[in-house]
């Protein structure tokens, strides 16, 4: 059988395969027969020793599982780098909300106390000096302002600390488990 | 030798033809077959085995008016000889007991 006879019954033989598998293997052949020619060999004999066509593929077909599972294990391995970056974007996305509403009750708390204190000694000098009812109100006012800020904030506070507790530790379990794992 | 046994030497094999200079199919069945013998056929899947483990890339090359395929080793190819040295050790234990 020469070169081409070869080369077509394999071909023809491949037909179960994916064409960019089958392109392949008829090539690795293909190359395979003209570098023996090449280094002084002769091709019927050389194509002789290559064996039947249908050991040829059988032992393909045979190694075919493994490369799949290599495959498979690849993309189960690019999954869990997927998830992992999701992961961190997510904590990132967090640890940021966390500073924003942290500094808006910061300010809230700040800002209410503040309230608060300048209208209660406004209030009680005030009263001290007898001001109109009116100006007695709008102190009134000051206050109640203040405590409404002061609560705010605060729940603001709770509400963080409450909700950062929680993911801190599963961001802390994250991080340890993670490290385990690089190090086995 | 010991189908099993041997199929794992002929992957070591293959990647150890390719540690000093990238190679194609012919030349690595006559350097491997000096040491172990060899099939054209067998060869192939051992290099899509290379290949699906990232032990060894391919790129071709214009020879002859023709294209040919060269496979390179990589880093973690470097590694799995590296790893196979400390195999050597436990075959040797192995043999040891066996022929004791």
């Amino acid at each position: 059988m020469n070169k081409y006879e070869f080369l077509y019954k394999l071909n023809k033989n491949l037909d179960s395969f994916k064409s960019s598998d089958r392109d392949e293997i008829t090539h690795y052949y293909d190359e395979l027969i003209q570098d023996a020619v090449d280094n002084g060999e002769n091709e019927d004999a050389f194509i002789d020793r290559l064996g039947s066509v249908e050991t040829i593929i059988r032992t393909i077909k045979k190694d075919d599982t493994f490369v799949t599972n290599v495959k498979e294990k690849k993309d189960f391995e690019l999954r869990k780098v997927f998830s992992a970056t999701s992961k961190l974007v997510g904590y990132a996305i967090f640890v940021f909300v966390i500073i924003v509403i942290g500094s808006i009750a910061f300010s809230f708390v700040t800002s209410g106390a503040s309230l608060l204190v300048v209208g209660t000694t406004r209030m009680i000098i005030g009263i001290k000096n007898s001001v109109s009812s009116m100006t007695l109100i709008m102190y009134a006012g000051n206050i109640f302002l203040g405590i409404g800020l002061l609560l705010l904030g605060a729940s603001g506070f709770w509400w963080l600390i409450k909700q950062s507790k929680d993911k801190l530790e599963k961001l802390l379990e994250w991080i340890q488990k993670t490290l385990d794992k690089r190090g086995e | 030798m010991d189908i099993q046994l041997k199929k794992g030497f002929l992957e070591i094999l293959v990647l150890a033809s390719l540690k000093n200079e990238d190679s194609y199919g012919y030349r690595i069945i006559q350097d491997v077959s000096e040491i172990m013998e060899i099939s054209e056929s067998t060869l192939y899947p051992i290099l899509k085995r290379l290949e699906a483990q990232d032990f060894v890339t391919t790129y071709s090359t214009e020879y002859n008016s023709r294209l040919r395929k060269y496979y390179k080793i990589t880093k973690l190819g470097l590694q799995k000889i590296r790893e196979s040295e400390s195999d050597f050790l436990e075959i040797k234990k192995i043999y040891d007991y066996i022929l004791k």
